[in-house]
Order: C-alpha cells, then structure tokens, then sequence
C-alpha cells in the first residue's frame, strides 16, 4: 500500500489548500520532505494519523486546536480539511477525507468523514458507504494498533529510551506481534467458559426437572407399547369373525336358499328407502313449519296492510314538518290556540268560524318528519308482504303435496316390506343348516362383533391420549443430558484454545523479541561502534549497547538515543512489513504502509544521519522522510546517502509566512537546496501559515 | 342544565304477560323463529287479526325494541299502533307503539294457546296456523 497524495485546508499551520504528492516508483520510494523547525512537518504527520483515526498522535503540542488560525481569523466558518489518497495492493485508489467545521477548543463536534473510490474509467472519484468508519480503516488501510509503528515519532521513542519506559515499549512490541490481540482473546475465552459454566450449571439445575419428564415418557412409551399390542390382537380378533361372516354370507348366497338371499336384500333395499324418506320428510315438515316464521305476522296482518296501502292518494301525499322542526311543535302550537280559543293576536277564536277552521285545517294538513318515514316504512312493509303472500300462497301447496307424496310413498315400501317380511321368514324356517348359519351369522353381528369394536375403540382413544401426552412431553423435554456434555466438551475445547493462545502469545513475544535483537544487533554492527552488541533490559525492550569484551554498558552509546529510536522504530516497520511469509496469517495479516518517518535526526551528526536515512530506507516500503534542512544538507548527511542510493522519488519543501517581521529570530536567508532556494520563514506576508511547494531532485 | 337523554328507543322494553312464557316456550321450541321477538310479533298479527287485545298486567318474558329494530320491526309495531289509535301522533310515540304491540301480543298468545290445546300434536298445532294463513292468503 502507497500513499500518492495528501490534501490539506486549514489544517493546523497549513493555510487553504496545499497538497503533496508523493513519490509511489518502487525504484525510488522515498519522497523527502523538507522544513525547518516550526514550518509545519510534524503536521504532516499528524494530518496522516487524524484522516485516519480521527484523534492526533500523543505528544501533540495544542492536540484541540485543528483549524488553521489565520484562516479562523479571515472566516469564522473556516473548516479544517484533510484528504489522502491511498493505492492499495490490490491497485484500488481510494481517496480518505475528514473535515472538522468547529475547532475542538471551540466546542466543536465529530468530523466528517468520507471515502471515496476512484472510477479508472472516469477518472473521478465516486462516494463509498461506510458504515463504520474505524472498522473501514482496519479493514482496508491500516490496523489501529499498528499506526504508531508507520507513522513514527521518533522523538516520542527515544524520550521512552531515556525515561526508561518498558510500557511504552512493550505496548509497541505487542501491537507488532499482535499478542495484544491474543491476550484480548484469551480474556475473551475466560468470559465465555465462564458464562458456559453458568449455563452448565443452569442445565444441571433443570436436568432434575427433566428427569421426571423423561420417567414419564418412558412409562407412556411403554404404555403405548402395551396398547398397541392390544390392538393388534382385537384387530386380529376382528379380522378372523369377519371372514367367517364372509365365508357364511357367501355360503348362504350360493346355497338352495338363494331366494331367501334376495328377499333379505330386498328387504334391506326397502328399510334403507324408508329411512331415507322419512329423512326427507322431516326436512318438508321443516320447511312446512318454517313459513309459519317468515310469513306469520305478514299474513295475519295482511288485509289491513292492504286497506293501509291502498289509502287514498291525499293521504299519502300531505306535506311534511321540516326535518329540523323534528316534532309536531307547531301542530302542538296550533292545538294550543284552538285549545285557548285565543289568537296570538288576541283575538277570539271561534269554534266554526273562519280562523278557527283554517288552523283545523293546517293541522290535519303536515305531517311530522318522524311521522312522514314511518308512514313511508309502513308503505313499504305493506307492499313486501303483499309480495310474499303471494310466494305463500303458491309455496304451501307444493309443500303440502310434496309431504304428502313422499307420505304416501313411505306407505306403499312399507306395505311391499311386511310382505317380504313374511315371504323371509317362511322360506328361512325351512332349511336347517342354513338356519343354523344364520343364527351364527346373528351371534356374530350382535354378539361377538360389538365388544370387539368397542374395545377397539377405547384401545384407540386411550392411544390417541397417549400421543398427546408424549408429544407434550418431548416438547417440554430439553437435549437435557446430551447439552450438558455438549457444554463440557466447548468447555475444554474453549480451555484448550486458551492454553494455546497463551502459549503462542509468549512464544511469539520471545521470537519477536528475538528477532528485534538480531535485527537491531545487525543494525549496531553495521551502522554502531563497532565491537559492542546490544541487550534488552529483563522483561522489557529497553535497548542498551555493551562492549563485546566486558558486556559492561557503554555509557556514551546510552547518549545515542535518538539513534537508538531510528534503529528500533525501523526494525519494527521491518518485521511487520516482512512477517507475513513466516507468520501464520490468522494472527494478523502482513501489512505494508508507508513508512512516515519523522525522526530527530538533527541532533546526529552528520555520519550518522546519512546512516539513520539508510537505516530507514532499508525498511523495505514507501518512506516519507520529514527532515530539516540542517540534517538534510550536510556534507556526509541525508542528501548525499539519498543521491548515492538513488532512492529519493519527490522532494517537498514546507516554508512558513508571517505577516509581520521577526527580527533575529527568523533566519530569513535563502539556502540552495540543489537546485532550488528555500527560505523557511518568509516576512511580510498578507497571510500566517506554512505552504507546500515541490522542488527538483 | 338538563340531562342528555341517552336512552330513547334503544331502551324500550317488550313486556309480555306471565301466564303466556308456556306457550312462549313451546313456539320457541318448534325452532321456526329466530327468537322470542320473532314470537312477539307474530303473535300480535294473530291478536291484531282476531281483535284481542290486552295490556300485560304482570310481567313475564321481556325481550328488548332494540332487537326488534335492528331487524327493522319498528314499522311493525307502529302499523299495528296506528290501526289501533287511528291518531297519526302515535307515530311519534315509539315506547306506546311497543306497548300496543305488546297488547296485541298477549291477545294473540292467548288464541294461540287455545289452538296448541285444541291440537292432538305440536305438528297439529302447527299444521292448524298454517291452514289459518292459508286461508288469509286465499282471501279476495
């Protein structure tokens, strides 16, 4: 994975837009960045760590203040943007973008974040849904735990070295072998076996419960075996009393007696009929009786409904009160004056006379509304009954007639019956064996064949329960016993996996551990004061070199700290980036990333400066180196080992403007960096803040 | 301020006389009504027809004008009421309109359970109604 890009807008010293384009040849994998003290490289470093993780590296000078402060001053709306373009192994180019609208210091809230992928067809860039942006990133661009070993704080490490601190170090040798994880792993694993006993526990308590469940199917179980059995045998019982009645009603067909046979059928024939009509007969008597119900009220009441429905026409038609008058209020009205023989007017009313008779006449003439809808419902229910007096009148003589057929039918079969009657039992009494068959032939219908199908039937009820109950039962029945082994063998299996992890963790630390002291050995012998080797304190990483001859400490190497850091921090990018051919992948896969190098190398001299950049270069992936232009320029320094190994790809310089002047604090001289002239700090500017600009290699 | 009626139609009651819940009983029991409102109403088309009329004195099977009206009987009640007031105000009188009917009731039931004693059979009793609407229904 590469990094080919990174854009930046207000972010901390940057001011407005600036980008840097990083050299991705492999051929020549280091792209230099250059600036003094103060004009912005350790926020290159920090941008790369906030787009992804959305915090800054510890360390960080002011970590709430992200929004440039120039840019702040012109526009109180500024918002800080960074974005980074990443080409992964897989040659998929996504472009990660983060902004922050309010300053943190400033109550500001979350960033915006976006991923974008870049359509090779188009040429642009196309929006990505993510939903979960940390998950994203360990997924697809670096793991989080890793980030402090790519993006590499040198100055962080060798403040460790000299504090002596073994948990910053170990943590960093954890994250490198990804331990972290197993010992993650391993707490998780204890959780679940516990959480599992407590399940075991749980079952046990039930199983006891379980147990008389479990009786009772058995004994049910058995029960049903029981009945089974029983009914085979009816069922056997069954079938031998059937053939032979089989047998004797063939023998009785075929025999002398064969009219005998008919008539017996005849006479079956005709109970059969009979049963059926006078089936047939009470279904006529219900529908007989039935009209009583649906035409009763209609018929009885039918001539005066006619008388009313056929009223003369005035009748009919009078005029209504208005509905909203509703009651007869001003009949009642009008009443009251005839009552009082008084006008409102105060005039007499006279019984006879003209007023008198006209308000009569006014009152017979409305009709209420409530008044009006009866008289309409009762029009209607006198017209629908008239209707179905008619249907009546047609119906019940069908009716009648059909009862009193199938009546008459029901005579005639059972007359031709008793005759057949007298016919059977004359010509039965006249043979001897066939009367002793169809005595036996009785015995088995009435006598023999009953219980047996009445045991059968209660055999079968008894069995139907039986299955209830069963089915019940196992439903309510847990794998009981077979969970609990079940949970026994995840609990040694999760015990195992445990015992494994732990082993691997601490065998793997001390390969690493191993490895990192070889790596570092070498680095000494190569780069060091020759003869000394170099050891780790007991139970931690601090690194110390000893003369060979004594194994005492060197007390000047411990001076060479920062030395120490670039050597350790490149032996981790080292062995993260070339352990996936040897490591097993479910640890954690082997990644590659950029190697963002921000070590003090300022403070070496200049041998080892051209040593640590070599050091740094032969971590084996992309390097972005951030020096300052004294560490760069000196005469057997960075500049001269890059030209010699050829491997610088782009080179950026960062200068810093200030509005105003800053005197003798600012060495404002132009310095000839090969070709190009860098002034770090340029005065006089209308704006404060750094600006990235690319110079020639 | 006065009370709401809440009410009205829906509450009136049908109040049929004691000595008829019998005859009541055996017309439910033949199953050819719906219910014992069907048998109301049926039984004051035979006491309007045969002019017997009487008031329920103490009170036996009550059903309730709401069941009657669901199924539309309101118009019943009301055409039997006007017959017998021949005042069209008794239209606007829905709990007197039930109550006529309700007298007619009583007269019909009683006619009713003379022909159910007359009869040999519940069949005979039954046949005896129907020839009786039959001959209504023949009727110029």
């Amino acid at each position: 994975m590469k990094i080919s890009k990174l854009e930046l807008r207000n972010w901390r010293g940057f001011y407005k837009q600036q980008e840097i384009n990083f050299s991705v040849d492999d051929k020549k994998p280091v792209t230099t960045i250059i600036g003094d003290n103060q004009t912005g490289k350790s926020d290159i470093l920090r941008a790369i760590h906030w787009v992804l993780f959305d915090e800054t590296p510890e360390h960080t000078n002011k970590p709430q203040d992200l929004i440039n402060n120039f840019a702040e001053k012109e526009d109180k709306n500024a918002s800080a943007k960074v974005s980074l373009e990443i080409i992964t192994d897989d040659f998929k180019t996504y472009k990660i973008t983060r902004i922050l609208h309010t300053d943190l210091d400033k109550g500001g809230g979350p960033s915006e974040f976006s991923v974008s992928l870049l359509d090779h067809n188009s040429m642009t860039f196309k929006r990505q849904t993510v939903a979960n942006e940390k998950r994203w990133i360990n997924e697809n661009i670096l793991m989080h735990h890793l980030r402090h070993i790519f993006l590499f704080q040198g100055e962080v490490l060798s403040k460790a070295f000299d504090a002596g601190d073994s948990k910053q170090l170990k943590k960093s040798v954890e994250n490198l072998t990804g331990s972290n994880y197993v010992n993650e792993a391993s707490k998780m694993i204890d959780d679940f076996i516990d959480h599992k006993e407590i399940q075991q526990a749980k079952q046990q308590t039930t199983k006891n419960k379980d147990m008389k469940l479990r009786e009772n199917i058995e004994k049910w179980e058995e029960e049903k075996k029981k009945i089974l059995e029983k009914i085979a045998e009816l069922e056997k019982d069954m079938e031998l009393l059937t053939n032979e009645r089989v047998e004797i009603m063939l023998k009785l067909r075929g025999s002398k007696n064969a009219e005998l046979a008919a008539i017996t059928a005849k006479v079956d024939s005709d109970n059969e009929q009979i049963r059926v009509l006078q089936s047939t007969l009470r279904e006529i008597q219900e529908k007989k009786f039935n009209l009583i119900g649906d035409y009763g009220f209609g018929l009885f009441a039918l001539e005066s409904l006619k008388q009313f429905a056929e009223r003369d026409e005035e009748s009919k038609n009078k005029p209504e009160f208005l509905e909203t008058i509703g009651t007869p209020i001003r009949e009642k009205a009008l009443q009251k004056l005839l009552d009082k023989e008084t006008c409102i007017c105060g005039r007499d009313l006279i019984d006879g006379e003209e007023p008198f008779e006209r308000i009569k006449e006014e009152i017979a003439k409305t009709d209420s509304g409530a008044m009006a809808t009866a008289l309409r419902n009762i029009d209607s229910l006198a017209n629908a009954e008239k209707i179905k007096a008619e249907v009546f009148k047609k119906s019940f003589p069908e009716i009648k007639k059909q009862y009193q057929d199938t009546e008459k039918r029901i005579e005639e079969i059972e007359f031709r019956l008793a005759e057949n009657k007298d016919k059977m039992n004359s010509l039965s009494s006249s043979n001897f064996d066939e009367r002793e068959l169809n005595d036996r032939l009785t015995k088995i219908n009435e006598q023999e064949l009953p219980p047996i199908t009445e045991r059968l039937d209660d055999e079968r009820m008894e069995l139907r329960s039986i299955n209830l109950n069963l089915a019940s039962a196992k439903a309510k029945t847990p794998k009981g016993t077979a969970e609990i082994s079940e949970i026994d063998r995840i609990i040694d299996s999760a015990g195992t996996l445990k015992d494994e992890l732990n082993n691997f963790a601490d065998n793997y630390e001390e390969k690493i551990a191993t490895n990192l002291k070889e790596e570092l050995q070498y680095l000494v012998e190569k780069y060091g004061t020759k003869g000394e080797v170099i050891e780790f304190d007991q139970d931690s990483f601090i690194p110390h070199l000893c003369s060979a001859a004594t194994g005492e400490r060197n007390p000047q190497s411990e001076g060479g700290a920062n030395m120490k850091s670039i050597f350790f921090g490149s032996s981790l990018v080292k062995l993260t980036v070339s352990r996936k051919d040897d490591d097993p992948e479910w640890l954690e896969p082997g990644t590659t990333f950029p190697f963002v190098c921000d070590a003090p190398f300022s403070v070496l001299d200049g041998t080892n400066e051209g040593n640590a950049a070599e050091v740094v270069i032969g971590s084996g992936t992309q390097v972005i180196l951030l020096v300052n232009t004294k560490a760069f320029m000196s005469d057997t320094g960075i500049e001269k080992k890059l030209q010699k190994l050829k491997k610088e790809g782009k080179r950026w310089f960062l200068s810093h403007h200030i509005t105003g002047k800053q005197g003798s604090e600012v060495d404002s001289k132009h310095v000839l960096i090969g070709k190009d002239k860098y002034s770090a700090f340029i005065e006089d500017s209308d704006f404060e803040g750094s600006k990235a600009w690319e110079g020639k290699i | 301020m006065a009370k709401k009626r809440t009410g009205g139609l829906l509450s009136i009651p049908i109040r049929i006389d004691k000595e008829h819940d019998e005859i009541i009983g055996v017309l439910d029991a033949f199953g050819i009504f719906d219910d014992r409102n069907d048998i109301v109403f049926f039984a004051a088309s035979v006491g309007f027809k045969l002019d017997e009329y009487a008031e329920t004195k103490k009170h036996g099977f009550e059903g309730r004008a709401e069941q009657a009206t669901v199924k539309n009987n309101l118009n019943k009640a009301q055409f039997l009421a006007f017959q017998k007031v021949k005042d069209k105000s008794i239209l606007d009188d829905k709990n007197m309109s039930y109550k006529i009917l309700c007298g007619f009731a009583n007269g019909g039931l009683s006619i009713l359970s003379d022909w159910y004693k007359d009869s040999e059979t519940p069949e005979g009793f039954q046949n005896k109604i129907l020839n009786e609407m039959y001959v209504l229904s023949t009727k110029k």
